[in-house]
């Protein structure tokens, strides 16, 4: 039987996750992802023990990044993406478009050697979980007048300009692991991001506990934090008929592990209903319910207080509006489909549901044979979920694909 | 040193501009390169070696297949970045450690061991499992699924692994579990005949049932109260009885009282008010501390049932109260707002049905297969044993027997399942992580004792019998927690042996020991 050939488009947790499923089974895999790494949202996370593991999943992330490196049978693509796909389950052919990259992550071994000669900064470090472990160049800050000491100074010859290109990949099959976008929140006016200092997104807060392991605010530790949950979901106006199923989760394992930081920090959360269902989550609540106010009903309105931020809300309790004042609000932001969905959905051939995600039809199958979904591109979902989802959908692409040639 | 290799690599100046990496190689007996991720790699020959490089993560990498799998990895780049005034001296000690350690392992030849199984054993028939049962059975595995219920199975159930070539034991009881991953031997009784089952994997597969508990609830069932199940089958039976009686009626429905954190009560109580009202013309009222959405379509089954004219109210914290006045169910309690509106007065809504949550326990077969299988009936939680992972290695837990799931993350869990148990049976390894010497051990019960994960037993005391300590292949994580407190020495770690542990301390300078 000829080796058999899928295209991961996407390379997150999903599209990893899938990757090492099917080339553990001798399948030849390609990731094509947008990026100038592998690892996509996930990565990106932080940790959320308290005195305990609460169970956010995060560290499984770098477990399978790390198994992507060991594994031979991926090709990745970076800074590319699939632009046309034609054909059939069996005999596909992928047009994959790649942008010009400035480092060559086959030479490139992170020596830091470019880094330490460029006086702009403009070489960073791939976070820790990312794959491959090359350096990133941002084009913006790169000042054109250095003379290119940043390529003098690598030894590997790994900075150099690989021009922009399309190629072809024959495939016979594809899984779609594009993930999604956070809600936007500078669509949130009346909540203050953006205009107001002290008004941070969930993920913003992700970034900063995954590298400072604590939030900061003008270098200094909070002492008033409030959460404001269903952040762009549950969201009839903003058509938004869904909950993002992860930030309540996210949100008290933040508190939790936050708290652990420092005890003395007064947290309080905004919130329509608590998502506690789920394997181990009610510890976690539990656990938060101790130590944080829980106020039922979302906030009117955010503005910028004497000292910090005011919050105005119902307070259901005595059903008049109420006023609090905190040094920092974080917006629980939700899952929406990819801003681009439409156009990928256009490309592939794939239909849309009702909320803009990519519908699956049963378990991971789409519209079109041989193409499936995996991941938060079908339906939000936590990161072991979609480890899971990710591991069904290569398992399902297996097995159509093999009853094909048996048929 | 022919026992092993000893490379360092330059980097191509990240490394050697800063340690002197050729005064280091003469110094312990090894070879110093410019760079070994490039024209320098042949000096490995895929032998055992001790390679200073860069970070192990990158340097496996880039050395796969070129070094050999017991390689030694040393990070001079980072592990010496530190060191700059004195360049060398940390290497020179993370060299010297290195060295010991390669030395003492390569006096022991480790046996590396990898069978092969398609043999799985399902247990239990909820839906994941008879899912996971065949989707294995189509993928070409031996799927042979044992249920307690003495042909208890309904015919739909048996006719999807009919078709699937799964092999159903019905009416057997599991007795013990032998052996480890990869070769697990199951004896089960049937009709009073002993079976052994071979199988390379387990699959945990039992239900839970949904029980309702007095204690909770504070009440007794009748009287116009309903269990969930209950209520469920009278609106959804055929009699010409139930229906009329039905038509009309004030149905309240109390959820989140025996378990707050459950998805399946609040939406099971969303889909039977919206039957209340849509089909029978009654009013329903939903009671309850969270609406829960997390899940594909719930929150358009709340909207649906709110505006098929279900009213849900939540208690926030609040006390509720049942009681009968005038043969009339009541429920009352202090509702600051309802509609927007100030209420000063408390709730006072008579009902004719009051319908109560119930809460999942495991059911006795779930109990009993968990016990032999050397699971707890409630798994525990660990990030770890993500999805149908199990703390045993070689059992996967799925659908009801491992959480409360719904349809989807059912589906999801046996798909899982059946890529985890294809994965794990193209290469188990069957090797020990820990080595007992009979000789040596006194059955003292030290190990038995600390060990955290329950891996150890000791099977006889009989002073005739030499047995020592057993360690269970399935359960042990090499942790080496007995070993480290065996007071007989007689266990150690096979991956990282005392004497490798002593040579490595001993190399430490001088007082280390």
């Amino acid at each position: 039987m000829a080796k058999r050939t899928v295209i991961i488009i996407g390379g997150g947790i999903a599209g990893v996750s899938a990757a090492l499923s099917l080339a553990r089974r001798g399948i030849d895999v390609h990731i094509v992802d947008r990026a100038d790494y592998l690892g996509g949202r996930a990565i990106t996370y932080g940790c959320k023990a308290s005195s305990s593991c609460t169970m956010c999943g995060v560290c499984l992330v770098s477990d399978k990044m790390e198994e992507l490196g060991d594994l031979s049978g991926v090709a990745v693509h970076t800074r590319a993406s699939v632009t046309a796909l034609r054909g059939f389950p069996g005999d596909f052919t992928v047009e994959v478009t790649q942008r010009e990259r400035w480092v060559d992550p086959d030479k490139c071994t992170a020596c830091g050697q470019c880094m330490d000669s460029c006086t702009a900064g403009a070489i960073k470090r791939a976070p820790a979980s990312a794959y491959p472990q090359a350096v990133v160049m941002n084009e913006a800050e790169c000042p054109a007048d250095c003379a290119g000491k940043c390529r003098t100074a690598c030894a590997f010859g790994a900075i150099q300009l690989l021009p922009a290109r399309t190629f072809t990949l024959r495939a016979d099959g594809v899984v779609v692991a594009t993930g999604f976008s956070p809600f936007d929140a500078a669509n949130a006016w009346d909540l203050g991001y953006g205009r107001i200092p002290g008004v941070m997104t969930a993920m913003e807060a992700e970034e900063a506990l995954r590298q400072h392991g604590t939030l900061l605010l003008h270098g200094q530790a909070p002492r008033r934090i409030a959460f404001v949950q269903c952040v762009g979901s549950r969201n009839i106006p903003l058509g938004r008929n869904y909950c993002s199923e992860v930030c309540c989760k996210y949100a008290l394992r933040m508190i939790n592990a936050l708290r652990k930081e420092r005890p003395d920090t007064e947290f309080t959360l905004f919130y329509m209903d608590i998502q506690s269902a789920g394997k181990g989550f009610s510890k976690v609540y539990e656990e938060c319910k101790a130590h944080a106010r829980f106020v039922s009903g979302m906030p009117v309105e955010i503005k910028k207080g004497k000292q910090g931020v005011l919050v105005r809300y119902e307070d259901q309790s005595s059903a008049r509006v109420a006023h609090a004042e905190f040094d920092l609000v974080v917006l629980s932001t939700g899952i929406w489909p990819r801003e681009d969905a439409a156009l990928v959905g256009r490309r592939l051939g794939l239909n849309l549901d009702e909320h803009g995600f990519f519908d699956e039809t049963g378990h991971f199958a789409t519209r079109r044979p041989g193409v499936v979904v995996a991941g938060a591109c079908a339906k939000p979902m936590t990161i072991a979920d979609a480890i899971a989802h990710a591991q069904g959908a290569a398992m399902s692409l297996v097995s159509r694909l093999e009853a094909e040639v048996s048929s | 040193m022919d026992e092993f290799k000893l490379v360092l690599c330059g980097c191509r100046g990240a490394i050697s501009d800063r340690i002197d990496i050729n005064a280091l190689a003469s110094e312990f007996g090894g070879t110093a390169v410019e760079c070994l991720c490039g024209e320098d790699k042949g000096v490995l020959d895929g032998g055992p070696a001790v390679i200073g490089a860069c970070p192990p993560f990158l340097a496996r990498r880039l050395l796969a297949g070129s070094a050999g799998t017991d390689s030694v990895f040393l990070d001079l780049r980072e592990g010496c970045a530190f060191m700059y005034r004195e360049p060398g001296d940390k290497a020179r000690e993370l060299l010297a450690r290195a060295v010991a350690r390669a030395r003492a392992k390569a006096a022991r030849k480790p046996a590396s061991s990898c069978v092969t199984s398609d043999e799985v054993v399902v247990v239990g028939d909820n839906p994941a499992g008879l899912h996971v049962a065949g989707l294995l059975a189509g993928r070409g595995k031996k799927v042979t699924l044992i249920t307690e219920a003495e042909g208890g199975m309904p015919p739909e159930k048996a006719a999807l692994l009919d078709t699937a070539g799964v092999s159903v034991l019905a009416g057997a009881s599991l007795i013990r579990l032998e052996g480890g991953p990869g070769r697990f031997s199951l004896t089960v009784e049937k009709a009073g005949e002993k079976l052994d089952l071979p199988a390379g994997a387990l699959v945990l597969a039992e239900s839970q049932n949904s029980e309702y508990r007095q204690a909770d609830h504070g009440f007794e069932l009748g009287m116009g109260i309903y269990s969930m199940t209950g209520f469920s089958c009278l609106l959804n039976s055929e009699s010409t009885v139930c229906v009329p009686r039905l038509r009309g009626r004030r149905v309240g429905f109390m959820v989140d009282v025996s378990t707050e954190h459950s998805k399946r009560y609040v939406t099971q109580a969303l889909d039977l008010a919206k039957d209340v009202v849509t089909r029978f013309g009654g009013e329903a009222y939903v009671f309850c501390r969270d609406v829960k959405v997390a899940g594909k379509g719930l929150e358009a089954k709340y909207r649906q049932a709110r505006e098929a004219g279900v009213l849900v109210i939540k208690k926030e914290g609040r006390a509720f109260s049942v009681s009968t006045e005038e043969d009339a169910l009541v429920v009352s309690c202090h509702l600051p707002s309802l509609g927007g509106q100030w209420m000063e007065q408390p709730l006072h809504l008579p009902l004719d049905i009051l319908v109560v949550d119930e809460t999942l326990v495991p059911s006795k077969a779930l109990a009993g297969a968990a016990r032999v299988l050397g699971l707890s009936p409630v798994q525990p939680g660990n990030v770890r044993f993500s999805g149908v992972n199990s703390a045993r290695v070689g059992i996967f837990v799925v659908g009801e027997a491992r959480a409360d799931l719904d349809d989807y993350e059912q589906a999801l869990d046996a798909y899982q399942a059946a890529d985890e148990i294809e994965r794990f049976l193209s290469c188990v390894d069957t090797s020990d992580k820990v080595a007992v010497d009979a000789a040596l051990c006194a059955r003292c019960l030290t190990c038995v004792r600390l060990c955290p994960f329950g891996a150890i037993a000791i099977d006889s005391y009989s002073m005739s019998d030499k047995s020592a300590a057993r360690v269970d292949g399935s359960k042990c994580k090499g942790c080496g927690v007995c070993a480290s407190a065996c007071p007989a020495r007689a266990i150690s770690v096979i991956a990282y042996t005392d004497e490798e542990f002593l040579a490595e301390l001993a190399s430490s300078g001088e007082g280390a020991l």
